[in-house]
């Protein structure tokens, strides 16, 4: 079986036929081209497939297209402005929080529905390592990804 | 990629009772973390698969003088940022806050997480601590039962295959009582419990000596369970270090741990003791904190 379904990403809003069993991911990567978001695992263990679903972050390996329709959908991609990196992205790369890579997509978007949640409420080091804790990297040693999130944060506190 | 499967996203419990009777072969499903995993690695696979995440009535949170009403699809993070489950049932909220990521409790759900019948599953614990009853739901009729009555053994529960957990229902809980959920495991998070134990004590307002007592392990036996000879230990004891750990290892003696690849039978006999003890104190140290407030004259 095929299921219409409409779903903004990034702000632009498609109208798709998805099958039952196709991901959020198969989606955005096959069918939108937005290869951005990665499949580290496909099984809900690494979140370098995390996107934010409605101001949430959720993993989009295990998460059905079809349970799209209606919602929205931002991922890495969507985060530069006109060309302009977000302040998150500017923080790690100047906090020299990525490495291969890989993570980084996933990491962005968990510390942006961390940091959107938080709405500027006073963040410490533990509610950050607590936000990606579902995101595995391999290279960085989270230290500088947390340092990156928290420049972030504190910028937007004050 | 997932095996193929028809999708029905039903709006309402009577719609979603008559898809399943029409349809061979057909499961329902709650956020998906679980079963979808489970097709991936084709060990189930099904024909149907009908989705409760549209009926809205599955996924309301209402308090009362009665207690708190949870509606079985309420995602863990609806719970975890609810500010009563964390201010008055501090040990569902440590469940919760243990389980996964933040990415999975977004979309994982309480009914799903004790529906899966897993010994390990971390909201049960709590729940059994807090003497938890489920309101199911079926074409025939509707029942409750005490959670302790739910798990059949690992991965089944009593749910006919037409059957919904509609509601997960917390008693109100005495004043200055509270409780604890500890989880040992080889990782801080994303984790299966190696053990994990909830511990709650109401004790008798003036002094430490404890009028009612609760200690529910997971990852301890086939399915969660409560300690009840661990829980009659300490009925009018002082709760002491010691007393809590002499708690522990009672309950370890009813435990029936096996062996997993995640760790031995025996050595999940000799921790189960640690961490009830780690509950306990966690548990003691929210009840004076809490009685210091009540003090104060401050409210909960």
């Amino acid at each position: 079986m095929q299921y219409n379904i409409s779903v903004t990403v990034n702000g632009t809003k498609h109208h798709l036929k998805v099958a039952g069993n196709t991901t959020l991911l198969n989606v955005l990567r096959e069918c939108l081209g937005l290869t951005g978001t990665k499949e580290g695992c496909g099984s809900g263990d690494c979140g370098a497939c995390t996107v934010i679903l409605d101001g949430k972050a959720v993993k989009s390996c295990l998460y059905l297209a079809v349970d799209t329709d209606g919602k929205e959908v931002l991922t890495v991609e969507g985060l530069s402005r006109n060309g302009e990196l977000d302040p998150l992205q500017i923080a790690f790369v100047e906090e020299g929080a990525v490495q291969c890579g890989y993570c980084t997509p996933g990491m962005l978007m968990s510390a942006k529905a961390l940091l959107d949640r938080a709405d500027g409420a006073g963040l410490g080091e533990e509610d950050v390592r607590h936000a990606i804790v579902g995101n595995l990297c391999r290279c960085t040693g989270y230290k500088r990804i947390v340092k990156a999130v928290l420049r972030v944060a504190q910028h937007r506190e004050a | 990629m997932f095996p193929e499967f028809n999708y029905y996203k039903p709006s309402t419990i009577n719609e979603a009772f008559e898809l399943m009777a029409t349809l061979s072969d057909a499961r329902f499903i709650a956020g998906g973390t679980d079963l979808l995993l489970k097709l991936r690695k084709q060990q189930v696979l099904v024909k149907n698969i009908l989705s409760l995440k549209d009926i809205s009535e599955l996924r309301e949170i209402s308090e009362s003088d009665q207690g708190l009403s949870i509606g079985a699809m309420a995602t863990l993070a609806d719970l975890e940022f609810h500010p009563s489950v964390r201010a008055n049932y501090a040990v569902l909220h440590d469940g919760i806050v243990n389980l996964g990521s933040m990415q999975i409790r977004n979309m994982a759900t309480i009914g799903g997480n004790l529906c899966s019948g897993l010994p390990s599953a971390d909201t049960a614990a709590p729940l059994l601590s807090l003497d938890a009853k489920l309101e199911i739901t079926g074409p025939e009729e509707d029942y409750s039962l005490p959670l302790s009555d739910f798990f059949v053994k690992p991965g089944k529960n009593v749910l006919k295959r037409n059957e919904i957990l509609k509601r997960i229902i917390i008693p109100a809980q005495s004043a200055c009582s509270t409780g604890a959920y500890v989880k040992l495991g080889r990782r801080k998070a994303m984790e299966i419990a190696i053990v994990g134990a909830a511990v709650s004590f109401v004790t008798d307002g003036l002094t430490d000596h404890c009028v009612q007592a609760r200690v529910a392990l997971t990852s301890s036996a086939p399915v969660p369970m409560r300690c009840p000879e661990a829980e009659r230990y300490l009925i009018e004891r002082r709760l002491t270090e010691e007393a809590i750990l002499e708690a522990g290892k009672i309950a370890a003696v009813e435990a029936q741990p096996r062996t997993s690849f995640r760790t031995s039978s025996e050595y999940r006999k000799n921790i189960i003791p640690v961490v009830v003890k780690r509950a306990g104190l966690m548990a003691l140290e929210r009840l004076k904190l809490c009685k210091s407030q009540a003090v104060r004259g401050w409210n909960r």
